[in-house]
């Protein structure tokens, strides 16, 4: 893998528009092979609508999708040779058994391979109830079943609408495992969509977060965990309770609690900080770097923007009382010609997370990936 | 594509419902020839006391000790008659049974009434008339006119179409004259009882139609004498000037009538030839065509000479007795041919059926053949409601259930997906019909009649072509499919614009069943409409009442429920609606159907 791979996903400028609802405003953005992208969002922000889009199941009103190079639109059989997918919960026919299901499927890419198909039932771990009628199958069973007949064709993307739902703790961690293997042994790219924001945080390598239809932010799991103020590290210490903060570390640190320190330093300056409170006389008892998790961005992110529970209005409009949240233009042109304002985030100069999200919205003009996060984000992941 | 067809084909077997659904049209088909039988015989699902010898003897026993001389009367006669029957090996399907039953009986009945005068039981007529029995009372006439005793005396064959045994005259107003009857009859009853059981005893069928074929020989002479006359009456007035024009015209309407009841006449003839050389059996499929088709329709032949126009302008009510308003002569001139072209299209079948000794399926008692035709438009009207729900359910299931999702998603163009549903769905239906045809055929070969094998006769350019039953069958159920098709294709296009399967199943269910009453609605109307309507697919909805040629009419054909449809609607209510224009609209239909599908399946969003 080199920062030169095509992309097996690239979307270009996505807009949306169903009945009088936008959902989608000027989505771009690239998964290379063997990533594993977490595409974030609360319920209704457009992830779904994103990966019917993706599958053809919906019709692109601006802007376009190609996969591994073929275009969704223009040449979709080619398009879905190399996508295997999930959208919402995964229904297949219950009065068919379950390798009945798989085998119809397998048919519709040419003559069933009945190996292959041994082979993802055992992958899923389905064995002993693959000749069961689906009726009979749990959430967590039909979900697993799921993932094996999107990868049926053995496709270089894999998309998964919220595929959590319904597994235990185990059927998580398992998914995790087969989302792993596959991305990093067989170089599978792996689309996966959740508001559940800790199976990503476990699982991706990069994710992008969408709210109201607009890409907001895509970052690394590296640069989300590193996602404090100005390169700092959240430091907490345990120590004796009572004694005074040391001067020199009295503007970083101070009591958060009895007997806990807490303050902002550079990651550097840890060692010399713990030597200090030392010789200070402090008995240490532990030192914690708190990283930033994804809900923490997340949150950052879309915690002005969105009520609870997120959709409702169309477009992407942010209460009028936040000033530092980007600007809201009523009526600029919306892709696809809706007359609901745009939202444009890049044009805040001091957003949630402005220096790091340039302009996912409306405005990327086609072609300008490389000098786009996500395609900064990914020479990173490459490089590793 | 196979392979996709072959995936549709699993979904809508493996379908619970659809077991149940063929188990359920089997059974039905397989009980239609059941039916058909039983329908056909179900005089005999009911007890035969008529027959019974036994309860005939009790009950004129009970009649006697409680002094219902007429129920007395009658039980008696009818035991008499039965006996006499049973006695000589003679059944009631015989030619001596159906000719001469009735004869016998009211012979019997006399003989009986009259002992009761002889033993002074009856005193006097109006003691008999006073415990009336109108029945006996009509018997006693007819073996009066029998005995030549009434001036208006008909021919004993009661059996025979035309043997009317009304009474003359009232026997309450006339009580001398029926005395005077009585005693008549009681003077020579012995003799004419024995004179009729000889009739019957020597009964020969040959005998009988020579007398038949001497009847229509000369009634054929008179008629070729009296057209000869006519026809040289008008070549002399032709072309003489001094004769006014409507003078010939009426000559010539008269000559050209005369001819017709000669071509009539001479049709009659060669059939009852025919019977005669042949010796056919009485009421055989020879038997039934000549009289039941050629001597009838050649009737009505000699009865469609044009009158001319002065004769039918004076009193045009004559011949358009059916409509409120009169024809004009011109709209009467084509009745009149239209008339003349069907009776001479009976005959032309008719002949055709009896010279390549081809049974028409109305001249045969049971035939199976119709029956098994009928029965198949039956099994595909049925197989029709269950691809409704087939279709529909397909359809609508992928998205109820939201399996659409990932069946869309695969590398395959939708229209590709939608054909492949198309094909196993048409599969299926071919495979249920073609299972109908064959069995259907085999239990009307078993249960009904034997004539499966037996050419189709059609009326094509003015002749009688024959046409290999099998086959035509087989067009027919395609025909039937090709019309039915619409309704399925329709619940295919509801299920791909509404996804919902209820309303996918139950709208085209309802149009089907619209069809028939809106059907019928155009047949009864379209004299009232005009000839327009048959041009329009309304009428078209099933096809089976338009397939009948001129020859129902005059011989009801085949099974009960066939005889009833061809009763309600004949040939001549009918011939002006054509089978082709009704496939021709259901293919325009259907392609119209099916394109709004695939651009409907093909273009959709799969929002949820």
């Amino acid at each position: 893998m080199n920062s030169q791979t095509a992309p097996v996903l690239s979307i270009r400028n996505l807009s949306k528009t169903l009945g009088k609802n936008r959902i989608l405003s000027g989505i771009t953005l690239d998964v290379r092979p063997g990533e594993i992208f977490g595409f974030l969002g609360p319920n209704g922000s457009g992830k779904t609508t994103t990966i019917k889009l993706m599958l053809g199941l919906l019709r692109i009103d601006e802007g376009s999708i190609s996969i591994c190079g073929h275009d969704v639109s223009t040449d979709f059989e080619a398009a879905m040779e190399n996508i295997g997918g999930i959208i919402e919960n995964p229904e297949m026919y219950k009065y068919l058994t379950g390798r009945e299901n798989l085998e119809l499927y397998a048919r519709m890419y040419g003559k069933p391979d009945r190996e292959r198909i041994s082979e993802l039932v055992r992958l899923v771990r389905l064995e002993a109830r693959i000749n069961d009628k689906i009726s009979k199958y749990s959430l967590g069973m039909k979900q697993r079943l799921g993932i094996a007949q999107a990868l049926l064709n053995r496709p270089k993307l894999l998309v998964l609408d919220e595929p959590t739902n319904g597994l235990d703790p185990a059927g998580i961690k398992e998914l995790r495992d087969i989302l792993r293997e596959l991305a990093h042994t067989e170089s599978v790219a792996v689309f996966i969509s959740s508001h559940q924001l800790a199976e990503l945080d476990l699982m991706c390598d990069r994710v992008g977060i969408i709210d109201r239809g607009v890409l907001l932010d895509t970052m690394t799991i590296d640069q989300v965990r590193n996602a404090g103020e100005g390169g700092l590290t959240t430091v907490s210490i345990e120590v004796e309770s009572g004694r005074p903060v040391p001067a020199e570390l009295a503007e970083t640190f101070r009591y958060e609690g009895p007997g806990l320190l807490k303050g902002q330093t550079e990651r550097e300056k840890i060692p010399e900080t713990v030597a200090a409170l030392c010789a200070a006389g402090f008995r240490i008892y532990s030192v914690t770097s708190l990283k930033h998790s994804i809900e923490d961005v997340f949150l950052s992110l879309t915690s002005e923007y969105t009520p609870a529970g997120g959709g409702g209005t169309p477009g992407y409009a942010p209460k009028p009382s936040s000033p530092s949240a980007g600007v809201y233009v009523p009526g600029a042109a919306a892709p696809g010609g809706t007359s609901a304002g745009v939202y444009v985030p890049g044009a805040a100069p001091e957003g949630p997370a402005g220096e790091q999200t340039p302009a996912p919205g409306v405005d990327v003009p086609e072609g300008a990936s490389a000098g786009t996060p996500s395609a900064d984000f990914g020479k990173e992941e490459n490089e590793k | 594509m196979n392979l996709l067809v072959k995936n549709e084909l699993i979904k809508i077997v493996r379908q619970t419902s659809f077991k149940v659904m063929v188990i359920i049209f089997a059974v039905l088909v397989a009980a239609l020839p059941l039916l058909s039988v039983a329908l056909n015989n179900i005089v005999d699902l009911f007890p035969d006391y008529y027959n019974d010898a036994t309860y005939l003897q009790e009950s004129a026993e009970d009649c006697r000790q409680n002094g219902e001389m007429s129920g007395w009367i009658f039980y008696t006669a009818r035991v008499q008659q039965y006996r006499f029957f049973e006695d000589h090996g003679i059944s009631d399907s015989s030619a001596e049974y159906q000719l001469f039953s009735d004869l016998l009986l009211s012979a019997y009945t006399a003989r009986a009434a009259v002992s009761l005068f002889a033993n002074g039981t009856f005193k006097s007529v109006e003691d008999f008339l006073e415990r009336d029995n109108w029945n006996i009372a009509s018997y006693m006439l007819n073996v009066a006119s029998e005995m030549d005793l009434l001036e208006s005396g008909e021919s004993g064959e009661s059996g025979e179409a035309g043997a009317s045994t009304e009474p003359v005259y009232s026997a309450h107003e006339h009580p001398q004259l029926t005395e005077e009857l009585l005693s008549q009859i009681s003077e020579r009853i012995t003799s004419y009882v024995s004179s009729v059981e000889n009739r019957i005893l020597s009964f020969d069928i040959r005998s009988y139609y020579n007398d038949k074929l001497s009847d229509a020989e000369a009634y054929a002479e008179a008629v070729r004498q009296s057209a000869a006359d006519a026809e040289n009456l008008y070549k002399a007035a032709e072309d003489d000037p001094s004769i006014a024009q409507n003078k010939k015209d009426l000559l010539r309407s008269e000559a050209e009538s005369l001819a017709l009841e000669l071509e009539g006449a001479e049709n009659s003839l060669w059939g009852i030839r025919l019977l005669k050389e042949r010796s056919s059996p009485y009421r055989g499929w020879e038997y039934n065509t000549v009289f039941g088709i050629i001597t009838r329709a050649s009737t009505r032949l000699g009865e469609t000479g044009a009158l001319d126009r002065e004769t039918y302008e004076a009193n045009p009510f004559s011949e358009s007795y059916m409509t409120d308003e009169p024809m004009t002569y011109e709209e009467y001139l084509e009745y009149v041919e239209r008339e003349r072209s069907d009776a001479r299209q009976a005959i032309g079948l008719a002949r055709y059926s009896l010279e390549n000794n081809n049974p028409l399926p109305s001249s045969l008692e049971m035939s199976g053949k119709k029956s098994w035709q009928t029965q198949i438009t039956s099994a595909i009207s049925w197989s029709t409601i269950l691809m409704i729900v087939i279709a529909g359910t397909s359809l609508a299931s992928e998205y109820s259930s939201g399996t659409i999702r990932l069946l869309l998603i695969r590398p395959r163009k939708r229209y590709k997906i939608l054909l492949s549903k198309f094909l196993a769905i048409g599969t299926v239906w071919l495979i249920m019909a073609a299972g109908a045809y064959a069995v259907l055929f085999l239990l009307n070969l078993l249960l009904v009649g034997r004539d499966m094998f037996v050419s189709d006769l059609l009326w094509i350019g003015g002749r009688a072509v024959a046409v290999n039953s099998l086959l035509r069958t087989f067009v027919i159920m395609l025909e039937d499919m090709l019309v039915a098709s619409l309704h399925v294709i329709f619940a295919i296009l509801l299920a791909s614009l509404i996804r919902r399967a209820a309303l996918s199943i139950a709208l085209p269910i309802l149009v089907m069943q619209l069809g028939s009453s809106v059907q019928y609605a155009c047949i009864a109307l379209h004299s009232a409409f005009g000839k327009w309507i048959t041009w329009t697919p309304f009428p078209y909805g099933e096809l089976t009442l338009f397939r009948t040629d001129a020859t129902s009419d005059y011989l009801a054909s085949g099974d009960f429920v066939s005889s009833l449809m061809a009763e309600a609607f004949p040939y001549s209510v009918v011939r002006d609606f054509s089978p082709a224009i009704g496939l021709c609209w259901a293919a325009v239909i259907a392609a119209a159907w099916i394109t709004l599908t695939f651009v409907s399946f093909t273009k959709q969003q799969i929002k949820n």
